[in-house]
């Protein structure tokens, strides 16, 4: 059998009429292999399994959804605890600011006083 | 349908282009996955490949046919289930595995498919296409069975052209080999 013109007559390469007979003799069988391959590995799914599928498809489609909407909330919540902190901060400062100075002021008239003695 | 239409349909999420892929490809991944681990069940492999479907769609670039990324993707999670037997050490209920302990027909056509291997019988030419290794039925599936050309099957199997040209003469040859001993 000539080697060659088995793998060229598999790739189309070569027509029946110009390989040998030995060669056509070990196409046919490697074909006849083929062709029970084919049979022996074929699948075909059942609808059970097609609606198996689909639930488990529409789940994650729901749980993507989900996660979506949680992860949109989350956003919302932070951005609005960014606008809404610094703001209070600057309320509570002014007047914390104000008593510091008044504290020290107080503070410094005592020293004074007792500088006297 | 053209392929566009169907990515469209399944980047949106659509019904409809699920169960499109489903009735196109199903078959087809069952089939490779059969193929590959010489399974009887892998109906866990199917679904695997459509959930990775449906995660992976977004990302695909559309770089090569629909198709062959679908067959890239089924042989991924063959793979993966074929490592994780392994771990395990588990044996994967193999066709000939069967309670009769041989080879069932599966279609009463085999018969006539028989008739032109001469004295051949169904049992050893399975055998023999079971003695192969996995990429070498793979290779051998996806060309000489199904057809596709060395460029698709090079992108499946993520190889040179010239590689997989090469792996598969080996595997015909050595199938070849195989069936000359069952013939003895």
């Amino acid at each position: 059998m000539n080697e060659e013109s088995f793998q060229k007559f598999l790739d189309g390469e070569l027509s029946k009429e110009q390989v040998d007979e030995k060669t056509r003799e070990e196409v046919k069988v490697y074909t006849t292999a083929l062709q029970l391959m084919k049979a022996r590995y074929e699948y075909k799914p059942s609808d059970a399994f097609e609606k198996r599928i689909f639930t488990k498809i529409r789940r994650r489609k729901e749980m993507f959804s989900e996660v979506l909407i949680a992860v949109s909330v989350v956003a919302a919540l932070f951005l609005l605890t960014l606008n809404v902190i610094p703001s209070r901060i600057q309320f509570t400062t002014k007047p914390q600011q104000a008593s510091v100075s008044e504290v020290f002021d107080y503070l410094s008239l005592v020293k004074l006083v007792g500088d006297g003695f | 349908m053209q392929d566009e239409e169907l990515l469209r349909g399944l980047r949106h999420g659509e019904d409809w282009a699920y169960r499109l892929l489903y009735r196109e490809y199903a078959g087809k991944i069952g089939s490779v996955a059969r193929t590959y681990l010489g399974a009887d069940d892998v109906d866990d492999v199917v679904q695997e490949v459509m959930l990775r479907i449906f995660k992976g769609v977004k990302r695909f670039k559309g770089d090569s046919k629909l198709s062959t990324w679908i067959y890239r993707i089924a042989i991924n999670v063959c793979k993966d289930y074929l490592a994780k037997y392994r771990k395990r050490n588990e044996v994967l209920t193999d066709f000939a595995e069967d309670e009769e302990g041989s080879v069932p027909h599966p279609v009463s056509e085999t018969d006539t498919i028989l008739q032109a291997a001469g004295e051949i019988t169904y049992e050893r030419i399975m055998s023999a296409i079971e003695k192969l290794s996995a990429d070498d039925r793979l290779l051998i599936k996806l060309r000489d069975v199904d057809g596709l050309s060395y460029e698709e099957i090079s992108q499946i199997v993520d190889k040179p052209v010239g590689s997989v040209k090469s792996s598969l003469h080996y595997a015909r040859k050595r199938l070849q080999k195989l069936l000359e001993e069952a013939k003895e």
